[in-house]
């Protein structure tokens, strides 16, 4: 409690420190001064007078100083004060609203400049000193702590101290010195017969220089071992989407990312290289990292026992019990906000992930949020307004179609229809028409999105605090929007010694979901009666009488999620000596989400005799997780390169909780909102706690920007495990070589190339991706299930306790083993860059629910899978500066991933569940179908093929497919072939145009598999035009028919209920356009932008259905959002 | 900070040591005390009686009696997972409805298992000797209940005696008589074991008994023809005082019926079941049709409100004219257990009277009201109708027709005119198809152990083309996939 104490206090400190900072700022603006040999004392009295500082000096020291030269337009005071006092023996600070000018100490580099420079020979003469010293400064003048400063000859060299200086020994007056920092262009300088040579190095804002986030710290992609693919803020600024991880569709090849549902905030599947687990639907996702902090969210709803099943293997599950809302959960990244988001690192290959070891099996994700940067405060904001809609809707029959349909049903199986078996015909209008899916999904929803931040900073301080309002609306939206609101701050201070850097980060969101169900609308009659009746009630009465299920029952039965979370992280550095950094990283991350689901009674067919309650559902979910990270870090330059080594510890504690409430037997809805009203209360309450530990060293050599060499090794703990089980131990090794830093290379190779790299990394990581306590004998009370009608059951009025899983403790960590080589290219002075890299990924111990027959008890245990599963293959993407003018620009890129998944091995196969519905050698996701023969001339039925030739077209589980008197014989594998995205990007002027397709080579089952086609219920246009109406008829489609056969039933089970799934879609297309400076001075703005964007624009493929992405007949239809906006900041 | 490293390396162990969970607790915990294993008994039984339809609780009597000659169902080929029972058209590849009979009977033995594994292993002195022995009889007894439904199901079955999925996992089928021995095993376990009075149920005859696991065992041995024990075992239950037939045949299926054995008691706030018992909804129609005036009754069978109001007017099963016409007149046992509801003389119902079972009393949905019956397990009547067949067999034709006629006669019939050992075990087989319709499957079983389910069930117009294959249930072929030994039935 007492360091919680503390905590907040410093907390407290640290937000005044930044409120204070920002007066500050908002006072140091817009010094105008334009003066020649102008004596000091005067134009610090102007700047006095401009900035409304006051100023403490000596007057004898300034009456001293030489006379001053300056110009500056709108600066700040730093700036002014900087120019000021430059090449003068003067110093500032500045306090409150006072600088104070004092005389420059001395400090340690001008002492050795003074002394080197002193030394004369016998005669008299200055000696050329082989020693060099000097301050390696980044932007804004930052003094850049471990910069590498090496003799280009020699290949000898150092590293700065804190405060940027370096001593170098050896060098000659002729030499040139190379300087090289993370983040920085590598820049040459020649000593040029110098003693002091300060160097200020230019951020590298793109190409192989770029920061590039990795576990632990940064790195760049010329330097990386690994495989880490960045995504900007920039690319996922400019999507309308409302969960991040949306936005990064297609923009990393081998990163498969597709929704679950249509709606807002549901659950999305993260796949990276590839289905791992041959169970078919567990989950698959990375570990997600926010600003360090591991976002671990647990599953904790006890398995269903009542029917053997338990709920695990949904994706992405989320916070809180997935199967209250009609989305089934919601992605975990829901409630975070895209605008805050600076990068997301994808992690890839053993050298990326091995240091977060235990749990990087599925790869990484790390996002880092927006920090501050030093500036004179800048106010920007974002306005955005747009809208939704359906892009396609099912083509269906009219009514008049419609009804002929029915009736050549009827004819077709020689039935009379009557009121009795036709209702449809007999009983309803067949004169009126709706059509269903514009009713349900004709709505345009709306988007509007308003972010504000300001940020700004000196070289010592920065800050940034942003705000942030979206409210989206989908198009089956109760109450019409989604507000999402966020907060966020930074505060990222140093001390004035350099030593001790402070930065601290707080996220807050709050996210709203509404969302309601509708069923099958697509298959509604045309001529269905209306969804209200006269008095406004919804009309079960008239579709009762004609026996059609009433659809829209969730009209009424809202749903809505309320999504808290909160994330902070604190990282504290201190310089102990020169190279050797001791860090701490804190975290905390808080998510809560209330949600409510409710059924009144005016939601429910008033049946006589059956008198209806009405219910209601509410969940309260929370989880907390805290890190604690501490590490040691050392750089220093060792023979003819560079190491950096890096060791720590982690530490993290979450818990997980949720209450689940389930109030019945209303019998009026006005109390349904009370709880407290409901007659029968049932509880659920789940509870879990997770800890994990590990300690972990990375050893990284770098020789002369050649030859690297990185090493990662961890052990790690997990509470998952049985008792000896927990500990495991992960490591890899990385190497990179960049052959064109050979001499010979150089000399040899054309002009043109620029880089050539090969790296390659060979480790292991692990998983511990099952629930808490699953290694436990576990008896529980048995509850109600999920069923919102019953009570928590009782026997003789005592609570029954069962058990509830099968006890495992010998399962334990999951270990995949990963292989890369790459091969980094870039041409044309680092122009065009090209990766081509090539992956094999072995799992054969995957932690999976393992299934077990139910005669054992139940269906399925906890354990490690004896099946080897292998992912290989190839990922290429390049990116390419085409035209580079100053009016003119056009960039590129393009990125493909082809993966292949095989099942490897599996011992004693015969005797696995796998054995009827896998193949060893085969890829996992590989389905057994019946052959599609086409349709039979003579009876417009399916026919397809009988492999066996038994005169039975027949499947039989329990026995290999295509085996014994099993016909499915044809292979159907819809895991896409290859995937990846495109850009374009053009820049006239001030006009900037950008353009984003994703692409997927893929199988996908169409809107054919449905078999309702002729029995009440509409049908498609395409279905209904293609069918066999008389014998001897060549079609596509069978006959109509009011009861499905086998024949029509076995139609979904064939290879024709798969179809060319593959499309190209034109993901993203944004405008924008920024106004001439002058103009928006005169407004007092400092940069003003309009922008247009719209996502979703159009998809070629050959798919027959609404889209390849959504391959369920009457599923909720894709949509298109288009938004305008500006962006200004002043 | 280094110090931190170190800790954190050294004290690893300690690190990711969590707490217990707070909503379940271990099994050391769960059989440490009396009123837990109360709790762990009471989860034995609440998942045979409140966890929806099970081989415990309608299934057994629904599906058995669809595949026998007993009951037909109303939705006919709309009822995609029952019609196939009713017509010997069983398609294991397909969703097939029994499955719910093999997945319950074999929750209920790991639960059974459970309970007598750590109640062996238990050292906890804080549960009294008597309870822990009476408790591993109960199990023992549901253990072979359940056996004996899925081997008469399904034949040879594979034989699970503990809940360690290493050892269950890939187990064969046993064959039958593997099984039978077990259930003779611990049956006779269940009798040492197990109090003769109902005070485990407080005094309610809803915890099986010495009189329950010997009414059982008289039945085994009856399936295995072993006729003597059969007799032995039939004669204790009935001279057994706490049990007597009741004269009034409505009060048979009480809560409080002398004629009961063993009862589960459902939870009437439990939807759908409620107040009632899964045979009610099985069977029952929504609105009883004697239960409304006349002038209802009329407004009912206009052909212009019938079709509205047909739902809750027919049952979902009903009786077949087979079953119905095989009572005698004057039978009582007609009276008082069938219903009938008639439809107005338009297509498509033609006037048809639905007669269905009316031994469960309708209770349709109605939540939180006193039961008026437990689910019935095992009866007195069926005692006399064993004994009878074992005395038939064993010559005694003065005794068997002595138990046929006990039956009979309270049943308001004269005594039974067999006299000869055939006649007697005609005699016998018909008053059990009367007697017993409805319940347990007694029909289906006793045509199988006779040999004569093909011949009478072969001839039945619905069920052509007859496949005698599918007296036996297809194993759930999600079960042979899960567990590659086990092999389907013939004829599957």
């Amino acid at each position: 409690m007492s360091k919680f104490l503390l905590f907040m206090k410093l907390t407290i400190i640290l937000i005044i420190a930044a409120v204070m900072q920002v007066s500050a700022s908002s006072y140091a603006q817009q010094i105008t001064l334009n003066v020649k040999k102008a004596p000091l004392e005067k134009v610090l009295k102007e700047i006095r007078a401009q900035s409304g500082y006051d100023f403490l000096f000596d007057a004898k020291l300034i009456q001293n100083a030489k006379p001053v030269d300056i110009q500056l337009e709108n600066a700040g005071i730093e700036e002014a004060l900087k120019n000021c006092l430059k090449g003068q023996a003067l110093s500032y600070t500045i306090d409150e609203h006072t600088v104070v000018i004092r005389e420059a100490e001395k400090t340690l580099l001008d002492k050795v400049a003074d002394m080197v420079t002193d030394i004369k020979d016998k005669a008299g003469k200055l000696v050329q000193p082989s020693i060099v010293v000097g301050k390696v400064s980044g932007s804004y003048g930052v003094p850049l702590s471990g910069a590498t400063v090496m003799v280009k000859r020699t290949k000898l060299g150092t590293n700065t101290d804190i405060k940027g200086n370096y001593i170098l020994k050896t060098a000659e007056t002729t030499d040139t010195l190379v300087i090289s920092f993370i983040g920085y262009k590598t820049t040459t300088v020649p000593i040029n017969k110098r003693v002091i040579v300060d160097v200020n190095l230019q951020e590298a804002t793109s190409g192989l220089d770029e920061v590039v986030v990795q576990a632990y710290g940064r790195t760049t992609q010329r330097l990386t071992t690994g495989n880490i693919n960045r995504i900007t803020a920039a690319d996922i600024a400019k999507q309308p989407v409302t969960d991040p991880l949306l936005a990064l569709e297609g923009r990393a090849p081998g990163v498969e990312i597709t929704p679950q549902t249509g709606y807002d905030g549901g659950p999305v599947k993260v796949v990276i290289r590839g289905r791992q687990s041959i169970n078919t639907n567990i989950n698959s996702d990375p570990l997600y990292i926010i600003d360090g902090v591991p976002q671990t969210v647990l599953d904790l709803r006890p398995f269903d026992y009542t029917n053997n099943n338990g709920h695990r293997g949904q994706y992405s599950p989320g916070l809180g019990d997935p199967t209250v809302s009609y989305s089934t959960g919601s992605s975990p990244l829901a409630a975070y906000n895209p605008s805050d988001i600076e990068s997301v690192e994808i992690l890839k290959d053993a050298d990326a992930t091995a240091i977060y070891g235990s749990r990087g099996a599925n790869g990484v994700i790390l996002i880092t949020t927006k920090k501050g940067s030093p500036s004179n405060g800048e106010f920007s904001i974002d306005l955005a307004q747009g809208v939704r809609y359906t892009v396609a809707e099912w083509q269906q029959l009219n009514t008049p179609q419609y009804i002929a349909m029915r009736k050549e049903a009827f004819r077709n199986d020689g039935i009379i229809p009557t009121a009795q078996n036709a209702p449809d015909i007999f009983l309803l209008d067949n004169n009126r028409f709706t059509d269903w899916q514009k009713y349900a999904y004709g709505n345009t929803g709306n988007w509007t999105n308003l972010q504000a931040s300001l940020s700004g900073g000196t070289a010592q301080t920065t800050y940034r605090l942003a705000g942030g309002y979206r409210a989206s609306s989908d198009i089956s939206t109760a109450k019409g929007r989604n507000p999402q609101g966020s907060f966020s701050s930074n505060l990222t201070t140093h001390s004035a010694n350099q030593r001790f850097t402070l930065s601290f980060t707080t996220n807050y969101t709050f996210l709203v979901n509404n969302q309601i169900s509708i069923a099958s609308v697509a298959t509604l009659p045309p001529n269905a009666p209306s969804v209200y009746d006269a008095q406004g009630s919804l009309n079960f009465a008239e579709y009762d009488k004609v026996r059609i299920v009433f659809p829209f029952s969730g009209l009424l039965q809202p749903y809505e999620g309320k999504t808290n979370t909160l994330n902070g992280s604190l990282n504290l550095n201190y310089t102990v000596f020169k190279g050797f950094v001791a860090k701490v990283n804190l975290g905390y991350n808080n998510a809560q989400k209330q949600q409510s689901q409710y059924q009144p009674l005016a939601a429910q067919d008033p049946l006589p005799g059956s008198p209806q309650k009405g219910s209601a559902r509410v969940e309260n979910a929370r989880t907390n997780n805290i890190i604690v990270e501490p590490q040691l870090e050392y750089n220093a330059v060792i023979g003819k390169g560079s190491i950096n080594l890096l060791t720590g510890g982690s530490y993290q504690l979450n818990n997980t909780s949720s209450l689940q409430t389930i109030g019945t037997g209303y019998t009026t809805d006005d109390l349904l909102y009370s709880m407290a009203a409901a007659p029968v209360v049932q509880a659920t309450d789940t509870k879990g706690q997770y800890k994990y530990a590990g300690v972990f060293a990375r050893i990284n050599y770098n020789w002369e920007n050649k030859y690297i060499l990185n090493l990662n090794g961890r052990r790690d703990g997990s509470s998952r495990f049985g008792e000896n089980n927990r500990f495991g131990n992960f490591g890899s090794v990385g190497a990179a070589y960049i052959v064109t830093e050979e001499k010979w290379v150089r000399d040899f190779l054309p002009k043109v190339f620029s880089t050539i790299k090969l790296r390659g990394s060979y480790g292991t990581t692990g998983s511990d991706g099952v629930g808490d306590y699953q290694y436990l004998t576990q008896w529980a009370p048995v509850s109600a299930g999920q069923s919102a009608t019953s009570t928590n059951p009782k026997y003789n009025g005592v609570i029954p306790l069962v058990s509830i899983q099968h006890a495992n403790t010998d399962f334990h960590w999951q270990v995949n083993k990963k292989l890369e080589g790459a091969l980094d290219l870039s041409f044309l002075d680092e122009r065009i860059s090209v990766e081509v890299a090539y992956y094999r990924d072995r799992c054969n111990n995957q932690l999976i629910q393992f299934p077990t027959a139910d005669l054992t008890g139940f269906s399925t245990v906890t354990a490690n899978s004896p099946a080897n599963v292998q992912n290989d293959g190839w990922e290429f993407q390049a990116n390419a500066q085409i035209i580079n003018g100053k009016s003119f620009r056009w960039s590129a890129s393009f990125n493909i991933g082809i993966n292949k998944n095989k099942l490897l091995s599996y011992p004693n196969f015969q005797l696995s569940p796998y054995y009827t519905l896998m193949k060893i050698g085969r890829p996992l996701g590989e389905q057994y179908l019946y052959k599609f023969t086409g349709v039979d001339p003579l009876t417009g039925q399916y026919t397809y093929l009988d492999a066996n030739h038994d005169g039975l077209v027949s499947a039989v589980a329990g026995v290999p497919p295509g085996t014994g008197m099993d016909d499915r014989v044809a292979l159907i594998n819809t895991t896409p072939q290859y995937s990846g995205g495109m850009g374009q990007r053009f820049s006239f002027k001030k006009l900037s145009l950008s353009l984003f397709f994703n692409y997927r080579k893929q199988l996908a089952r169409n809107e054919l598999a449905s078999t309702a086609f002729g029995a009440l219920g509409n049908v498609s246009l395409y279905k209904y035009n293609n069918r066999w109406q008389s014998p001897g008829d060549i079609a596509t489609i069978a006959r109509l028919t009011t009861t499905a056969k086998a024949s029509d039933i076995n139609y979904g089970s064939s290879d024709a209920a798969y179809t060319d799934g593959s499309f190209i879609r034109l993901q993203n297309i944004a405008l924008s356009y920024t106004l001439p400076v002058k103009i928006i001075r005169k407004i007092g703005l400092k940069a003003l932008s309009i922008n247009a964007s719209a996502q979703n624009i159009f998809v070629i493929t050959n798919y027959k259905g609404l889209d390849p992405e959504v391959n369920n007949f009457g599923a909720l239809p894709p949509t298109r959002t288009i938004t305008w906006g500006l962006s200004a900041s002043f | 900070m280094l110090s931190i490293i170190m800790v954190v390396m050294c004290g690893c162990k300690k690190l990711v040591e969590i707490d217990k969970p707070t909503n379940t607790i271990s099994t050391a915990s769960a059989f440490g005390t009396d009123s837990k294993l109360n709790s762990v008994m009471a989860g034995l039984y609440n998942q045979m009686i409140n966890t929806g339809l099970a081989f415990s609780n309608g299934a057994t009597t629904l599906y058995g009696g669809l595949t026998a000659d007993e009951f037909v169902d109303y939705g006919g080929p709309t009822n995609t997972l029952t019609y196939p029972l009713l017509t010997s058209n069983i398609n294991a590849n397909a969703d097939f409805a029994a499955d719910v009979i093999w997945s319950s009977a074999y929750k209920t033995i790991y639960n059974s298992n459970a309970i007598i594994e750590n109640l062996t292993s238990s050292v906890s002195d804080k549960i009294t000797d008597s309870l822990r022995a009476s408790c591993t009889g109960e199990a023992k007894f549901t253990r072979a209940f359940s056996y004996f439904y899925l081997t008469n199901f399904y034949g040879d079955v594979p034989l699970v005696l503990t809940t360690d999925f290493n050892k269950t996992a890939t187990l064969p089928r046993a064959p039958q008589a593997q099984v039978y021995d077990q259930m003779v095993r611990d049956l006779k376990d269940a009798q040492s074991l197990l109090p003769d009075n109902f005070s485990a149920g407080l005094g309610e005859r809803i915890r099986p008994n010495k009189g329950a696991a010997t009414a059982l065992l008289a039945r085994v041995y009856l399936y295995q023809k072993d006729w003597k024990n059969a007799e032995a075992q039939a004669s204790a239950v009935i001279g057994n005082s706490h049990y007597s037939l009741l004269a009034d045949l409505n009060k048979v299926f009480l809560i409080n019926s002398t004629e009961a054995i063993w009862q589960l008691k459902q939870d009437v706030s439990l939807t759908p079941v409620g107040s009632g018992t899964y045979d009610d909804i099985n069977f029952n129609t929504r609105i009883e049709w004697e239960s409304l005036g006349p002038d209802d009754q009329a407004v009912f069978l206009d052909p212009s409100v019938y079709p509205s109001v047909s739902f809750f007017l027919t049952p979902q099963n009903y009786l077949t004219d087979e079953l119905s016409n095989a009572f005698e007149p004057g039978d009582l046992r007609h009276t008082a257990w069938v219903r009938s509801t008639p439809s107005p003389n338009i297509d498509p119902y033609f006037g048809v009277t639905y007669n269905y079972p009316f031994k469960y009393i309708n209770r349709t949905a109605t939540n939180n009201q006193p039961a008026l019956q437990y689910n019935v397990m095992l009866r007195l009547a069926e005692q006399y109708l064993i004994r009878a067949e074992a005395r038939a067999e064993l010559g005694d034709a003065g005794g068997s027709a002595a138990d046929i006629n006990r039956i009979r006669n309270r049943a308001g019939l004269p005594n039974t005119t067999a006299s000869g050992q055939t006649d007697l075990l005609a005699a016998v087989a018909r008053e059990r198809r009367i007697e017993l319709f409805a319940e347990w499957a007694h029909r289906l079983f006793d045509l199988k152990r006779t040999g004569k389910a093909s011949e009478v069930l072969g001839a039945i117009a619905i069920k052509q083309p007859w496949k005698p294959g599918q007296l036996l249930y297809p194993v759930p072929v999600s079960e042979i996939i899960r567990d590659p030994r086990l092999v389907q039935n013939p004829g599957y």
